[in-house]
Protein backbone atom coordinates (compact mmCIF):
# COMPACT_ATOMS: atom_id res chain seq x y z
CA UNK A 1 0.00 0.00 0.00
CA UNK A 2 2.83 2.35 0.88
CA UNK A 3 4.52 1.62 -2.43
CA UNK A 4 1.32 2.37 -4.29
CA UNK A 5 0.93 5.72 -2.59
CA UNK A 6 4.52 6.65 -3.40
CA UNK A 7 4.11 5.53 -7.00
CA UNK A 8 0.89 7.38 -7.68
CA UNK A 9 2.07 10.50 -5.88
CA UNK A 10 5.21 10.48 -8.03
CA UNK A 11 3.07 9.97 -11.12
CA UNK A 12 0.91 12.96 -10.26
CA UNK A 13 3.95 15.12 -9.50
CA UNK A 14 5.59 14.10 -12.77
CA UNK A 15 2.42 14.91 -14.69
CA UNK A 16 2.25 18.33 -13.05
CA UNK A 17 5.90 18.94 -13.87
CA UNK A 18 5.44 17.96 -17.52
CA UNK A 19 2.36 20.17 -17.75
CA UNK A 20 4.29 23.12 -16.31
CA UNK A 21 7.17 22.55 -18.72
CA UNK A 22 4.81 22.49 -21.70
CA UNK A 23 2.96 25.52 -20.35
CA UNK A 24 6.27 27.35 -20.08
CA UNK A 25 7.04 26.54 -23.72
CA UNK A 26 3.64 27.65 -24.95
CA UNK A 27 3.64 30.73 -22.76
CA UNK A 28 6.93 31.94 -24.20
CA UNK A 29 5.50 31.40 -27.66
CA UNK A 30 2.31 33.24 -26.69
CA UNK A 31 4.37 36.23 -25.54
CA UNK A 32 6.16 36.22 -28.85
CA UNK A 33 2.91 36.36 -30.75
CA UNK A 34 1.60 39.32 -28.80
CA UNK A 35 3.55 41.82 -30.83
CA UNK A 36 5.22 43.70 -28.03
CA UNK A 37 8.46 45.50 -28.71
CA UNK A 38 10.49 42.68 -27.26
CA UNK A 39 8.43 40.13 -29.11
CA UNK A 40 9.03 41.88 -32.40
CA UNK A 41 12.72 41.61 -31.85
CA UNK A 42 12.53 37.98 -30.90
CA UNK A 43 10.21 37.07 -33.71
CA UNK A 44 12.55 36.37 -36.52
CA UNK A 45 11.85 34.47 -39.61
CA UNK A 46 12.74 31.10 -38.15
CA UNK A 47 10.82 31.43 -34.92
CA UNK A 48 8.13 28.94 -35.90
CA UNK A 49 10.76 26.32 -36.57
CA UNK A 50 12.48 27.19 -33.32
CA UNK A 51 9.27 26.80 -31.36
CA UNK A 52 8.46 23.41 -32.87
CA UNK A 53 12.08 22.40 -32.47
CA UNK A 54 11.77 23.03 -28.75
CA UNK A 55 8.31 21.49 -28.50
CA UNK A 56 9.21 18.25 -30.26
CA UNK A 57 12.50 18.05 -28.36
CA UNK A 58 10.77 18.42 -25.02
CA UNK A 59 8.01 15.98 -25.91
CA UNK A 60 10.42 13.38 -27.22
CA UNK A 61 12.41 13.65 -23.99
CA UNK A 62 9.23 13.26 -21.97
CA UNK A 63 7.93 10.22 -23.85
CA UNK A 64 11.26 8.47 -24.17
CA UNK A 65 11.87 9.28 -20.51
CA UNK A 66 8.57 7.66 -19.56
CA UNK A 67 9.39 4.58 -21.63
CA UNK A 68 12.88 4.32 -20.14
CA UNK A 69 11.70 4.90 -16.57
CA UNK A 70 8.94 2.31 -16.87
CA UNK A 71 11.40 -0.17 -18.31
CA UNK A 72 13.89 0.47 -15.55
CA UNK A 73 11.39 0.35 -12.72
CA UNK A 74 9.21 -2.43 -14.04
CA UNK A 75 10.05 -4.88 -11.25
CA UNK A 76 9.21 -2.30 -8.63
CA UNK A 77 5.93 -1.43 -10.33
CA UNK A 78 4.96 -5.05 -10.94
CA UNK A 79 5.48 -5.80 -7.26
CA UNK A 80 2.36 -3.87 -6.36
CA UNK A 81 0.59 -3.19 -9.65
CA UNK A 82 -0.27 -6.48 -11.28
CA UNK A 83 -2.28 -5.16 -14.19
CA UNK A 84 -0.20 -5.78 -17.28
CA UNK A 85 -1.97 -3.23 -19.43
CA UNK A 86 0.30 -0.46 -18.21
CA UNK A 87 3.25 -2.30 -19.72
CA UNK A 88 1.93 -1.33 -23.15
CA UNK A 89 2.91 2.24 -22.30
CA UNK A 90 6.53 1.10 -22.34
CA UNK A 91 6.37 -1.26 -25.28
CA UNK A 92 3.92 0.55 -27.51
CA UNK A 93 2.64 4.03 -26.82
CA UNK A 94 5.43 5.98 -25.16
CA UNK A 95 8.12 4.51 -27.37
CA UNK A 96 6.13 5.07 -30.59
CA UNK A 97 5.26 8.66 -29.75
CA UNK A 98 8.76 9.35 -28.42
CA UNK A 99 10.43 8.09 -31.57
CA UNK A 100 7.96 10.00 -33.73
CA UNK A 101 8.71 13.19 -31.82
CA UNK A 102 12.46 12.62 -31.97
CA UNK A 103 12.36 12.03 -35.71
CA UNK A 104 10.34 15.19 -36.26
CA UNK A 105 12.75 17.02 -33.92
CA UNK A 106 15.65 16.04 -36.15
CA UNK A 107 13.78 16.96 -39.34
CA UNK A 108 12.69 20.33 -37.97
CA UNK A 109 16.29 21.00 -36.90
CA UNK A 110 17.40 20.48 -40.48
CA UNK A 111 14.57 22.68 -41.75
CA UNK A 112 15.53 25.33 -39.20
CA UNK A 113 19.14 25.34 -40.33
CA UNK A 114 18.04 25.44 -43.94
CA UNK A 115 15.77 28.41 -43.19
CA UNK A 116 18.71 30.24 -41.65
CA UNK A 117 20.71 29.45 -44.77
CA UNK A 118 23.19 27.30 -42.95
CA UNK A 119 24.47 24.76 -45.46
CA UNK A 120 23.11 21.31 -44.78
CA UNK A 121 26.29 19.32 -44.72
CA UNK A 122 27.64 16.53 -42.60
CA UNK A 123 29.46 19.19 -40.60
CA UNK A 124 26.26 19.57 -38.62
CA UNK A 125 26.77 16.04 -37.32
CA UNK A 126 30.54 15.65 -37.14
CA UNK A 127 31.96 14.79 -33.74
CA UNK A 128 34.18 17.59 -32.51
CA UNK A 129 36.98 16.28 -30.32
CA UNK A 130 38.27 19.72 -29.34
CA UNK A 131 35.10 21.27 -28.02
CA UNK A 132 33.13 18.51 -26.45
CA UNK A 133 30.01 20.56 -25.94
CA UNK A 134 29.87 21.88 -29.45
CA UNK A 135 26.55 21.52 -31.18
CA UNK A 136 27.80 19.08 -33.76
CA UNK A 137 28.87 16.77 -30.94
CA UNK A 138 25.58 17.08 -29.17
CA UNK A 139 23.66 16.52 -32.38
CA UNK A 140 25.87 13.53 -33.18
CA UNK A 141 25.16 12.02 -29.76
CA UNK A 142 21.43 12.49 -30.07
CA UNK A 143 21.40 11.06 -33.58
CA UNK A 144 23.25 8.04 -32.24
CA UNK A 145 20.65 7.73 -29.51
CA UNK A 146 17.80 7.98 -32.00
CA UNK A 147 19.37 5.25 -34.11
CA UNK A 148 19.67 2.99 -31.07
CA UNK A 149 16.08 3.67 -30.08
CA UNK A 150 14.76 3.03 -33.57
CA UNK A 151 16.67 -0.21 -34.06
CA UNK A 152 15.51 -1.46 -30.68
CA UNK A 153 11.98 -0.33 -31.35
CA UNK A 154 11.78 -2.26 -34.61
CA UNK A 155 13.52 -5.37 -33.32
CA UNK A 156 11.41 -5.48 -30.17
CA UNK A 157 8.26 -5.59 -32.27
CA UNK A 158 9.42 -8.56 -34.33
CA UNK A 159 8.85 -11.68 -32.22
CA UNK A 160 11.32 -13.82 -34.17
CA UNK A 161 14.13 -11.36 -33.50
CA UNK A 162 13.07 -10.64 -29.96
CA UNK A 163 13.55 -14.28 -29.07
CA UNK A 164 17.23 -14.11 -29.96
CA UNK A 165 19.80 -14.21 -27.20
CA UNK A 166 21.34 -10.90 -28.25
CA UNK A 167 18.09 -9.02 -27.92
CA UNK A 168 18.42 -8.27 -24.21
CA UNK A 169 21.95 -6.80 -24.28
CA UNK A 170 20.91 -4.75 -27.28
CA UNK A 171 17.81 -3.56 -25.47
CA UNK A 172 19.84 -2.49 -22.44
CA UNK A 173 21.81 -0.14 -24.69
CA UNK A 174 18.63 1.96 -24.66
CA UNK A 175 19.60 3.20 -21.19
CA UNK A 176 22.92 4.40 -22.50
CA UNK A 177 21.09 6.14 -25.36
CA UNK A 178 18.73 7.77 -22.90
CA UNK A 179 21.62 9.23 -20.94
CA UNK A 180 23.00 10.58 -24.21
CA UNK A 181 19.65 12.24 -24.82
CA UNK A 182 19.73 13.79 -21.37
CA UNK A 183 23.24 15.10 -22.03
CA UNK A 184 22.06 16.52 -25.36
CA UNK A 185 19.06 18.17 -23.71
CA UNK A 186 21.04 19.67 -20.87
CA UNK A 187 23.72 21.29 -22.98
CA UNK A 188 21.79 22.07 -26.14
CA UNK A 189 18.27 22.70 -24.90
CA UNK A 190 17.32 26.32 -25.35
CA UNK A 191 15.35 26.30 -22.13
CA UNK A 192 17.72 24.16 -20.12
CA UNK A 193 18.73 27.11 -17.98
CA UNK A 194 15.21 27.30 -16.59
CA UNK A 195 14.79 25.53 -13.24
CA UNK A 196 11.61 23.82 -14.41
CA UNK A 197 13.43 22.04 -17.19
CA UNK A 198 16.36 21.21 -14.94
CA UNK A 199 13.98 19.56 -12.49
CA UNK A 200 12.50 17.53 -15.35
CA UNK A 201 15.96 16.37 -16.44
CA UNK A 202 16.87 15.52 -12.86
CA UNK A 203 13.67 13.52 -12.33
CA UNK A 204 14.19 11.45 -15.46
CA UNK A 205 17.85 10.97 -14.67
CA UNK A 206 16.97 9.80 -11.18
CA UNK A 207 14.23 7.44 -12.39
CA UNK A 208 16.26 5.84 -15.16
CA UNK A 209 19.47 5.68 -13.14
CA UNK A 210 17.88 4.22 -10.04
CA UNK A 211 16.00 1.66 -12.09
CA UNK A 212 19.09 0.71 -14.05
CA UNK A 213 21.16 0.29 -10.87
CA UNK A 214 18.36 -1.71 -9.26
CA UNK A 215 18.20 -4.07 -12.22
CA UNK A 216 21.96 -4.34 -12.35
CA UNK A 217 22.05 -5.52 -8.73
CA UNK A 218 19.30 -8.04 -9.43
CA UNK A 219 21.31 -9.33 -12.37
CA UNK A 220 24.49 -9.57 -10.28
CA UNK A 221 22.57 -11.39 -7.54
CA UNK A 222 21.21 -13.87 -10.07
CA UNK A 223 24.68 -14.49 -11.43
CA UNK A 224 26.07 -15.12 -7.94
CA UNK A 225 23.33 -17.56 -7.00
CA UNK A 226 23.45 -19.39 -10.27
CA UNK A 227 24.61 -23.02 -9.86
CA UNK A 228 27.63 -23.85 -12.00
CA UNK A 229 26.09 -26.61 -14.14
CA UNK A 230 22.50 -25.64 -13.92
CA UNK A 231 20.48 -26.16 -17.05
CA UNK A 232 19.33 -23.05 -18.77
CA UNK A 233 15.81 -22.47 -17.64
CA UNK A 234 13.85 -19.32 -18.08
CA UNK A 235 13.42 -18.55 -14.43
CA UNK A 236 10.46 -16.36 -14.79
CA UNK A 237 9.14 -14.26 -12.04
CA UNK A 238 5.65 -12.90 -12.52
CA UNK A 239 7.22 -9.66 -13.64
CA UNK A 240 9.51 -11.04 -16.25
CA UNK A 241 6.96 -13.35 -17.76
CA UNK A 242 4.81 -10.45 -18.70
CA UNK A 243 7.74 -8.48 -19.83
CA UNK A 244 7.13 -7.61 -23.41
CA UNK A 245 4.11 -7.11 -25.53
CA UNK A 246 2.41 -10.34 -24.60
CA UNK A 247 -1.18 -9.37 -24.39
CA UNK A 248 -2.95 -10.49 -21.25
CA UNK A 249 -5.06 -13.53 -21.96
CA UNK A 250 -8.69 -12.77 -21.67
CA UNK A 251 -10.03 -15.45 -19.40
CA UNK A 252 -13.61 -16.51 -19.84
CA UNK A 253 -15.88 -15.10 -17.22
CA UNK A 254 -16.37 -17.35 -14.23
CA UNK A 255 -19.71 -18.98 -14.32
CA UNK A 256 -21.97 -17.87 -11.62
CA UNK A 257 -23.51 -20.62 -9.53
CA UNK A 258 -26.51 -22.05 -11.14
CA UNK A 259 -29.70 -20.69 -9.76
CA UNK A 260 -31.28 -24.11 -10.04
CA UNK A 261 -31.18 -26.14 -6.85
CA UNK A 262 -28.63 -28.92 -6.73
CA UNK A 263 -29.77 -32.23 -7.92
CA UNK A 264 -30.46 -34.65 -5.23
CA UNK A 265 -28.07 -37.58 -5.72
CA UNK A 266 -30.37 -39.93 -4.04
CA UNK A 267 -32.91 -39.59 -6.78
CA UNK B 1 -15.51 -38.88 -50.20
CA UNK B 2 -12.40 -37.54 -48.62
CA UNK B 3 -12.53 -34.22 -46.81
CA UNK B 4 -10.37 -31.63 -48.50
CA UNK B 5 -7.65 -30.21 -46.35
CA UNK B 6 -7.58 -26.41 -46.30
CA UNK B 7 -4.88 -24.99 -48.52
CA UNK B 8 -2.20 -23.20 -46.53
CA UNK B 9 -1.34 -19.88 -48.03
CA UNK B 10 2.37 -19.09 -47.65
CA UNK B 11 2.79 -15.95 -45.57
CA UNK B 12 5.51 -13.68 -46.72
CA UNK B 13 8.18 -12.43 -44.35
CA UNK B 14 6.99 -8.86 -44.86
CA UNK B 15 3.49 -9.75 -43.75
CA UNK B 16 4.80 -11.69 -40.79
CA UNK B 17 6.87 -8.77 -39.59
CA UNK B 18 4.38 -6.03 -40.19
CA UNK B 19 1.34 -7.90 -38.99
CA UNK B 20 1.70 -7.05 -35.35
CA UNK B 21 2.13 -3.87 -33.43
CA UNK B 22 5.14 -2.83 -35.49
CA UNK B 23 3.02 -1.62 -38.38
CA UNK B 24 0.74 0.35 -36.08
CA UNK B 25 3.69 1.79 -34.18
CA UNK B 26 5.46 2.87 -37.32
CA UNK B 27 2.29 4.43 -38.68
CA UNK B 28 1.74 6.24 -35.38
CA UNK B 29 5.30 7.56 -35.36
CA UNK B 30 5.00 8.60 -38.97
CA UNK B 31 1.73 10.44 -38.38
CA UNK B 32 3.21 12.30 -35.41
CA UNK B 33 6.28 13.19 -37.43
CA UNK B 34 4.25 14.47 -40.38
CA UNK B 35 1.92 16.44 -38.10
CA UNK B 36 4.74 18.20 -36.28
CA UNK B 37 6.65 19.01 -39.45
CA UNK B 38 3.48 20.31 -41.09
CA UNK B 39 2.75 22.55 -38.11
CA UNK B 40 6.29 23.88 -38.16
CA UNK B 41 6.27 24.60 -41.89
CA UNK B 42 2.75 26.04 -41.69
CA UNK B 43 3.70 28.27 -38.77
CA UNK B 44 6.75 29.44 -40.63
CA UNK B 45 4.69 30.34 -43.71
CA UNK B 46 2.13 32.09 -41.51
CA UNK B 47 4.72 34.29 -39.83
CA UNK B 48 6.39 34.96 -43.10
CA UNK B 49 3.12 36.37 -44.40
CA UNK B 50 2.78 38.52 -41.27
CA UNK B 51 6.25 39.93 -41.79
CA UNK B 52 5.57 40.69 -45.40
CA UNK B 53 2.40 42.56 -44.45
CA UNK B 54 4.10 44.57 -41.74
CA UNK B 55 6.95 45.34 -44.08
CA UNK B 56 4.52 46.77 -46.61
CA UNK B 57 2.55 48.81 -44.11
CA UNK B 58 5.44 50.17 -42.07
CA UNK B 59 8.85 49.50 -43.56
CA UNK B 60 10.77 51.28 -40.80
CA UNK B 61 9.38 48.90 -38.20
CA UNK B 62 10.75 45.89 -39.98
CA UNK B 63 13.96 44.81 -38.46
CA UNK B 64 17.15 43.95 -40.19
CA UNK B 65 16.81 40.21 -40.20
CA UNK B 66 14.08 40.37 -42.77
CA UNK B 67 16.35 41.98 -45.26
CA UNK B 68 19.02 39.68 -46.45
CA UNK B 69 21.84 40.44 -46.32
CA UNK B 70 21.30 42.74 -43.43
CA UNK B 71 22.04 46.45 -43.91
CA UNK B 72 23.85 46.30 -40.60
CA UNK B 73 26.54 44.29 -42.30
CA UNK B 74 26.88 47.08 -44.77
CA UNK B 75 27.36 49.47 -41.88
CA UNK B 76 30.06 47.33 -40.41
CA UNK B 77 31.96 46.92 -43.59
CA UNK B 78 31.49 50.45 -44.77
CA UNK B 79 35.08 51.62 -45.43
CA UNK B 80 34.23 55.26 -44.73
CA UNK B 81 33.35 54.45 -41.20
CA UNK B 82 36.59 55.05 -39.30
CA UNK B 83 35.56 52.75 -36.52
CA UNK B 84 35.36 49.75 -38.75
CA UNK B 85 38.45 50.25 -40.85
CA UNK B 86 40.60 47.97 -38.77
CA UNK B 87 39.88 44.79 -36.99
CA UNK B 88 41.64 42.69 -34.43
CA UNK B 89 43.97 40.07 -35.76
CA UNK B 90 42.02 37.21 -34.27
CA UNK B 91 38.74 38.60 -35.41
CA UNK B 92 37.02 37.06 -38.36
CA UNK B 93 36.97 39.00 -41.54
CA UNK B 94 33.59 40.23 -42.54
CA UNK B 95 33.17 40.58 -46.22
CA UNK B 96 30.55 42.80 -47.63
CA UNK B 97 28.08 41.11 -49.85
CA UNK B 98 27.83 42.56 -53.35
CA UNK B 99 24.98 44.90 -54.23
CA UNK B 100 24.33 45.80 -50.66
CA UNK B 101 23.16 49.25 -50.02
CA UNK B 102 24.81 51.05 -47.15
CA UNK B 103 21.66 52.93 -46.38
CA UNK B 104 20.49 52.26 -42.91
CA UNK B 105 16.79 51.92 -42.39
CA UNK B 106 16.97 50.83 -38.83
CA UNK B 107 15.85 52.62 -35.77
CA UNK B 108 17.40 50.66 -32.94
CA UNK B 109 16.02 51.05 -29.49
CA UNK B 110 18.64 49.76 -27.12
CA UNK B 111 17.51 48.80 -23.72
CA UNK B 112 20.99 48.42 -22.32
CA UNK B 113 23.07 51.17 -20.87
CA UNK B 114 24.70 51.89 -24.19
CA UNK B 115 22.92 54.59 -26.09
CA UNK B 116 22.93 54.73 -29.83
CA UNK B 117 21.83 57.35 -32.24
CA UNK B 118 20.99 55.87 -35.56
CA UNK B 119 19.03 57.78 -38.12
CA UNK B 120 17.58 56.24 -41.22
CA UNK B 121 19.47 58.42 -43.65
CA UNK B 122 22.91 58.74 -42.12
CA UNK B 123 25.58 56.20 -41.34
CA UNK B 124 25.36 55.03 -37.75
CA UNK B 125 26.67 57.52 -35.30
CA UNK B 126 26.81 55.63 -32.11
CA UNK B 127 27.63 57.31 -28.89
CA UNK B 128 28.49 55.50 -25.76
CA UNK B 129 27.92 57.32 -22.54
CA UNK B 130 29.76 54.76 -20.52
CA UNK B 131 32.98 54.49 -22.41
CA UNK B 132 33.82 57.34 -24.71
CA UNK B 133 36.43 55.55 -26.78
CA UNK B 134 35.04 52.90 -29.04
CA UNK B 135 37.20 49.84 -29.33
CA UNK B 136 37.88 47.96 -32.47
CA UNK B 137 36.85 44.46 -33.20
CA UNK B 138 34.07 44.35 -30.71
CA UNK B 139 31.93 42.40 -33.04
CA UNK B 140 34.30 39.50 -32.95
CA UNK B 141 35.04 39.53 -29.29
CA UNK B 142 31.82 40.42 -27.67
CA UNK B 143 28.23 40.74 -28.63
CA UNK B 144 24.82 40.40 -27.24
CA UNK B 145 22.65 37.38 -27.37
CA UNK B 146 19.25 38.65 -28.29
CA UNK B 147 16.92 35.74 -28.70
CA UNK B 148 19.07 32.74 -28.18
CA UNK B 149 19.97 32.40 -31.80
CA UNK B 150 23.63 32.86 -31.17
CA UNK B 151 23.43 29.97 -28.81
CA UNK B 152 21.54 27.87 -31.27
CA UNK B 153 23.79 28.51 -34.18
CA UNK B 154 25.91 25.51 -34.77
CA UNK B 155 29.37 27.02 -35.14
CA UNK B 156 28.97 29.37 -32.24
CA UNK B 157 27.96 26.80 -29.71
CA UNK B 158 31.45 25.79 -28.71
CA UNK B 159 32.12 29.33 -27.72
CA UNK B 160 28.80 30.43 -26.58
CA UNK B 161 28.40 27.63 -24.17
CA UNK B 162 31.42 28.77 -22.17
CA UNK B 163 30.92 31.47 -19.62
CA UNK B 164 33.92 33.78 -19.85
CA UNK B 165 33.66 34.70 -16.20
CA UNK B 166 33.43 31.29 -14.66
CA UNK B 167 34.70 29.07 -17.44
CA UNK B 168 31.67 26.89 -16.99
CA UNK B 169 29.20 25.94 -19.63
CA UNK B 170 25.93 27.71 -19.53
CA UNK B 171 23.03 28.66 -21.72
CA UNK B 172 22.84 32.21 -22.83
CA UNK B 173 19.66 34.12 -22.40
CA UNK B 174 18.48 37.36 -23.83
CA UNK B 175 20.81 40.18 -23.00
CA UNK B 176 23.85 38.04 -22.22
CA UNK B 177 27.15 39.06 -23.62
CA UNK B 178 28.92 36.59 -25.75
CA UNK B 179 32.63 36.63 -25.30
CA UNK B 180 34.90 33.96 -26.50
CA UNK B 181 34.96 34.09 -30.22
CA UNK B 182 38.68 34.40 -30.07
CA UNK B 183 39.03 31.22 -28.08
CA UNK B 184 37.85 29.34 -31.10
CA UNK B 185 38.23 31.62 -34.07
CA UNK B 186 37.94 28.85 -36.58
CA UNK B 187 34.34 28.31 -35.70
CA UNK B 188 33.27 31.86 -36.10
CA UNK B 189 33.82 32.42 -39.74
CA UNK B 190 32.68 35.50 -41.48
CA UNK B 191 29.92 33.56 -43.12
CA UNK B 192 28.40 32.56 -39.87
CA UNK B 193 28.91 35.92 -38.32
CA UNK B 194 27.06 37.39 -41.23
CA UNK B 195 24.31 34.91 -40.68
CA UNK B 196 24.09 35.85 -37.05
CA UNK B 197 23.75 39.43 -37.98
CA UNK B 198 21.21 38.63 -40.62
CA UNK B 199 19.08 36.88 -38.06
CA UNK B 200 17.46 38.44 -35.06
CA UNK B 201 20.46 40.03 -33.50
CA UNK B 202 21.19 42.74 -35.96
CA UNK B 203 18.94 45.46 -34.65
CA UNK B 204 20.04 44.95 -31.12
CA UNK B 205 23.63 44.61 -32.12
CA UNK B 206 23.66 47.87 -34.00
CA UNK B 207 24.63 50.00 -30.99
CA UNK B 208 27.23 47.54 -29.87
CA UNK B 209 29.15 46.87 -32.98
CA UNK B 210 30.56 50.36 -33.01
CA UNK B 211 30.91 50.83 -29.30
CA UNK B 212 32.42 48.87 -26.49
CA UNK B 213 30.03 46.68 -24.62
CA UNK B 214 28.32 47.86 -21.53
CA UNK B 215 30.62 47.90 -18.52
CA UNK B 216 28.45 45.37 -16.79
CA UNK B 217 30.57 42.68 -18.37
CA UNK B 218 34.22 43.44 -17.62
CA UNK B 219 35.44 40.28 -19.29
CA UNK B 220 34.60 41.79 -22.64
CA UNK B 221 37.12 44.53 -22.33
Amino acid sequence: MKKQIIFFTSLVLLSILITLVLYSLFHSFYLVTQGSEKATEILTKASAYLFFLRLTGTLSLVFIGIAASLGALRNVIFSFYKNTSFWKIHTQWASSIGIGMATSHLTIYLLYEWRLRVPLTLKLFYPNFVHFNSTSNLVFLSTTALTIFTINFIISNIPALKAKSWWKPLHIVNYFAFFLVLYHALFLGSNSSEPLFQILYAVFLLLALSGAIHRFYIYVGKMKNKPPQAPIVQNSTPASTIVQSVPPIALPPVKSPSPTPPVNPTK
Amino acid sequence: MQPQSPTIQPVSFFKKVFNGWLAKALILSFIICILMISFAVGGDLYYQSIFLQSKKSNPSSVLAPFVSPSPVIAQITEPRNPIQTTTLSAAPTITRAPNVSATNTLTPTPTHSVQATNTPTNPPQATNTNSPTPTQGQIAGCFVVVSGYLYNMQPAIGNNAIDPNTGKTHTHTTGDYHCGTQSNPTDMTSTYLEKHLAMGCAARLAPYIVTPPAPADPSCE
